[in-house]
Parts: C-alpha cells; structure tokens; sequence
C-alpha cells in the first residue's frame, strides 16, 4: 500500500476521533448551550473601550454599551482616545460631556497600555472589553456577570457575531464565527478557552491585575493562558452576544489572520509549561498538544487534496493541448453521461476516501449548523447555503495558506512590529 | 486542579475507532465489487468474441449462409463493448487507492480478450473487407509519454468512432502474448502503436498521428 494512502488514513482517523469527541460532548452537555447563570448579586462593571482612528465606529460602540440594561449605578463607561488623527475624539467628546461616558485622552501608545492605564485606573470588580469597531448587544453584560458568583471564573467571553456582511468573504466568515460560538461553549465546558476575544470579554479584575503583554501580538490570547496559570477558570456564554466588523477583502482577512496566528505560535512558545501537565487539564493535557497535531494535519489534508486537485486539472489541460484544444467530443460525451444514473452509481467511481469524505462532510454540516442553532440563528434560511458550501468546500483552503504562511513566518522572521497593528 | 473528561474521550476513541474499521471494511468491500462488476464486464465481452469467431467460422464452411454486412455490424458491436469495458478499466485506475491483488490477474485476463477481440475484427476485416483500422497501442505504467499517446488515442477514437479500433495493451504485465506481440512487430520502446500490422514506435502527435490514420483510410477527418 502507498505511503500516502497510510498517510491519508492516519489523517482520517485522527480528524474522526476530534469530530466525534465534540459531537459526543455536544451530546452529552446538550443543556449546557441552554444554561443561563443567575445573578445573586450586582458586581461594578467598568467596560473598557479602547479607541483609535474608530470615527465610523465609535458612535454605534458607546451607543451600545450606554443602552445595556445593567444598573447604571454598577456600570461604568471608559473610552480611551489612543491619540486617534481622525474625529474619534470629537465625538467621544460628545458624549463624555452629557456625563455618558468617560473619556481618557491620551498620546497613542497602542491598545494593550491604552486597556492597562484603564484597568489600572479601575476600581470596579469586573472589567469588560471592547474594541471600539465592535458593540453590545443589550444583555450582553447582565448574562455574563452571574458567571462571577463562582469565584473560581477569571473570565468569561461572549457569543460573537459579525456585523452586516456584504460581501462573500463576510459571509463566509459569519459561518465561521457561528462554528466558532459553538466550539467556544463546549471548550468552555472543558476549560480550555485559550483566548478571550477583544470584542467583549470581560475580567475578574483580580484576574488582571497585572494588565495586559503591551509587546505581545495577541495579548487575548496571553492573557488567557496567563489567568490559567493563576487557577482561574475561564468560561463562556451562547447568551450574551456581541458585534464585530470582519474583513471585506481577501488581502484584510490575510493580515488579520497572520497577526493572529503568529501570535498564538508567539504564545504557545511563551506558555509553554502549560503543555502536558495535569493541573492545566483538557487545556494542557489534550487541547494544546494536539493542536500540534492539527496544524499539520489540516495542512496536509488541504495539502494532498489541493495536489490531487491541481495534477489533474495539470492531466486535464495537458491532454486538451495534446489535441489542440479540440475538447468539444470529449466534453460533450463527458456533460451527457454526467448525470445519468448509470454513472452515478458506477462502483468503479468511488473508493475508500469518497467513504470517509463523506462521513466528514456529514459532520461538517452537522457542526455547522449545530453552531448556527446554538448562536440563536435560523438554520432553515436557504440564503446561507451557498456561505455554508463555500466555508465547508473552500474557506478551509485559504486558511490553511495563512496558517502555513505563519508557521513560516514564525520560523524565519522575529520581527513582530510589521505584523502589528491597532485593529483587533 | 483540572479535570480531564477521560469518559468522553474514551467513548469518543472507541466510536471513531469502529468506524475506521467500518469504512475501512466497506472499502474493501467497495473495491471487491469493483472488481467483480469488472470481471462481469469482461466476461461480457469474452462471450460476445467467442460469438463472434464462430460465426466466422460458420463464414469459413458456410459463406453464402452469413453475410458480411452483418459480421461487419457484429465487429462494430465489438468495437463499442471493447471501448466501454476500456473507459471502465481507465476508470477504476483512476479511483483505486487500496491495490486489490486480483486486479493484476484480472488484467492480464483483460489483455488476452482485448487480443483476441483484435484478432478477431482482423479476421472480419480481412474475410469481408472491413473498413475500419485497428490500432494496437503498447504502453508502460508510469510513462508520461504513453498516457500522452493514450489521451491523443482517445481524442480520434471519439472522433471516428468504429472508424477506428483502438487495443492498449500493457506491456507492464509481462504477459506472454503481448510480449509475443512486442517481439514480433519488432517493438524497442514505448509507447508504440501498430497501425492495420504496421509498427510506429515513440510518441505520435495529434498531427502525426492523424497523418498515419489518414494514410490507412479515407475518413470524414482527413479531407
């Protein structure tokens, strides 16, 4: 047997144990994407909103989070002006001086040392983030408080949903984000959250008190792994749901996920006592280390299938030049037998790896739209096929690129400051 | 300290286990009755030749019972299964990942029917004056040259249809006839073709090819 049949098996095996493992638990915890905490007691809230050059988005971000329905006497509303050249200030102005918000005016010194003079300033006991191109929903931080009445929660992180998507991309990505929901809650339940995303997290204040890695590219994802180590645990909530602006193009989406995947490699080296020890749990004992394995795994996957794709589209186009581009018998010989059934059920066109293929598009789908469900959306919508076919057929492709780009990246180059950026 | 949900995961470890193991059966399941479907195939077209050599044997004794017109049509019937059963062959390679051992067997029985179809419209040819053009094509696995020659080969068996009868014969296989074959239309490398018992070696374009074809017959394609 060739040694990448072998090859492909072992990826197999392994993508269907991990697709089984989330199902199951999804089986199992099925009321967990139910659970609403109760809040016994009113905690302060300070939200953070960390601003720069944000003139479009600032208005609907501080709209949002003064409408929450919170009492007003335990919230409190901090913007922080990252020395924006743009009107961002202008407006927060407007707002801080109906006493609406407070506004901090500073030099840019970029969002991690704008979010650790806020929380250093804070004497509220929960500090909630914001990035300001983001917003709340209005129950967004009374579902996320009573998950604090455990002592043992350093943080808790939101359902996130995309804003209006426009183009196909957007769209792709809002199946992302709803996949992403869903698997956030189960890895909630484990307590493996490695990251607690910008758009809406919120702390323990004690959990933070040492602010965030200014000099880190991903500081969510330092600072989660950091309040692991302090024994906290981290949770999340399908109920309380936030807002945020994803990229419109390709090029945005790349830069975005390049920051982002260097900066967990970045933090897995960092953290890395966290791997394979008992104390850490699912976090350190299974969820990190096999994302060693996943990483190549998917990339050999998307690898082998791209290869399979291009030799014959390479066989395809070598013929058609070999008969000078006369394709026309072939090809309609080709259409008209397409869909007969006697081709559809020909056993010679199928083989072990359709099998399997189709096993996991099975669970592809099902995972889809379980995080669709679980993200409170309606899976009978018929526009999102095409978005759902899209993320399952193609997405997986462009994100294997920016994740084999990185890993490149990781390896060749130190310097971060290139990959750095304001944005979230 | 962290918990880790070893039942979960046990349970997980086993379902995903056992439906390896199910798709790894159906697999090998899948590919026996690809195999089967291939030898029903074959041996479809054994029957039809062996039909065929005894009605022209029964032209042999009998010449006025059995006209050509009608051999003729017969060849062409054979023409059409033998470039079916062809396809089919073209396709299972294509798709087989897990090597089934009964495949190299089945195409060496392959081979010898192809030959002896060839044979045969040789004979039909010969007896009533057939206007087609056998072409015996000999390749070898893993050569791009030959897969160039079969895509070429394809490309005017589409186009002439039963005009042309095109026989790939695998000289990978180390059979005994085609070996015969090679030795005796004095074959040096591959891929070769044989055109009505006239021996090409190397590669052939579209062009060249079609200038050889056309020297054999007069057809829709070479004016």
């Amino acid at each position: 047997m060739k040694a990448i049949v072998l090859l492909n098996l072992a990826i197999y095996y392994f993508i269907l144990y991990n697709t089984v493992f989330w199902l199951l638990l999804t089986l199992k915890k099925r009321n967990l994407f139910k659970i609403k905490k109760e809040i016994k007691e009113y905690k302060t809230v300070e939200i953070i909103i960390p601003a720069y050059n944000e003139e479009n988005h600032i208005r609907r971000c501080i709209e949002s989070a003064i409408n929450i329905d919170y009492p007003k006497e335990k919230l409190k509303i901090t913007v922080i002006n990252d020395g924006s050249t743009d009107r961002t200030l202008e407006v927060c102005k407007e707002y801080a001086e109906k006493g609406l918000i407070n506004l901090v005016d500073k030099k840019n010194t970029g969002k991690a040392n704008s979010m650790n003079i806020a929380i250093g300033k804070s004497k509220a006991e929960l500090i909630a983030c914001m990035d300001a191109d983001s917003f709340f929903d209005k129950n967004t931080v009374k579902e996320m408080v009573g998950y604090f009445e455990d002592d043992s929660v350093g943080a808790v992180t939101p359902s996130m949903k995309t804003t209006e998507s426009k183009t196909v991309l957007q769209k792709v990505q809002w199946v992302e984000y709803m996949f992403s929901n869903y698997l956030r809650a189960l890895m909630g339940y484990l307590n493996c959250l490695y990251v607690t995303p910008g758009p809406g997290s919120m702390y323990r204040k004690e959990a933070i008190i040492d602010g965030f890695d200014e000099s880190n590219l991903t500081e969510d994802t330092d600072i989660a792994l950091r309040i692991h180590k302090k024994g906290y645990k981290i949770a999340n909530t399908l109920h309380a749901v936030t807002y945020t602006e994803t990229p419109d193009k390709l090029s945005e989406l790349f830069k975005q996920r390049k920051r982002w995947y260097v900066g967990y490699f970045d933090n897995i080296q960092k953290h890395k006592d966290i791997l394979l020890k008992k104390e850490f749990g699912e976090l350190g004992m299974w969820f990190l280390p096999t994302n060693f394995i996943w990483l190549p795994v998917i990339l050999l996957f998307t690898g082998l299938a791209s290869y399979e794709y291009i030799s014959n589209a390479y066989r395809y186009t070598k013929n058609a030049f070999l008969i000078d581009f006369n394709i026309m018998p072939h090809l309609s010989k080709w259409i008209a037998e397409l869909f007969t059934l006697e081709n559809i059920f020909n056993p010679l066109r199928y083989n072990i790896f359709t099998l399997f293929n189709t096993l996991l598009l099975v669970f592809a789908i099902t995972s889809i739209l379980l995080g669709v469900k679980f993200s409170g959306e309606r899976i009978r919508d018929k526009s999102k096929i095409p978005n759902y076919i899209f993320y399952v057929m193609i997405y997986g492709y462009i994100m294997s690129t920016f994740w084999f780009y990185s890993i490149v990246y990781k390896i060749t180059k130190w310097n971060r400051e290139e990959l750095r950026g304001w944005e979230a | 300290m962290g918990s880790i949900d070893w039942n979960t995961h046990i349970t997980a470890l086993i379902i995903s286990t056992l439906l390896f193991i199910v798709g790894i059966m159906t697999g090998a399941l899948l590919n026996r009755e690809k195999i089967s479907y291939l030898e029903e195939t074959i041996t479809s077209l054994s029957n039809t030749i062996q039909d065929v050599e005894l009605q022209i044997l029964f032209l042999d004794i009998a010449g006025d019972k059995i006209s050509c017109e009608y051999l003729i049509g017969e060849a062409n019937k054979l023409g059409d299964e033998a470039g079916r059963l062809g396809e089919k062959v073209e396709l299972y390679e294509q798709n087989v990942k897990l090597e089934d051992t009964s495949y190299k067997q089945l195409k060496s029985t392959y081979m010898s029917i192809l030959i002896r179809d060839w044979i045969t419209l040789e004979k039909i040819k010969s007896s009533c004056a057939g206007n087609y053009t056998t072409v015996l094509f000999f390749y070898e696995q893993n050569s791009v040259a030959c897969e160039n020659q079969g895509a070429v080969l394809s490309y005017y068996k589409e186009l002439l249809g039963n005009n042309i009868m095109v026989f790939a014969l695998d000289y990978s296989l180390n059979h005994t006839t085609i070996n015969g074959f090679v030795k005796a239309f004095n074959i040096n490398r591959f891929p070769s073709i044989v055109v009505n018992m006239e021996t090409y070696e190397g590669f052939k374009s579209s062009a060249e090819f079609k200038e050889i074809i056309c020297s054999q017959g007069n057809y829709t394609i070479c004016n």
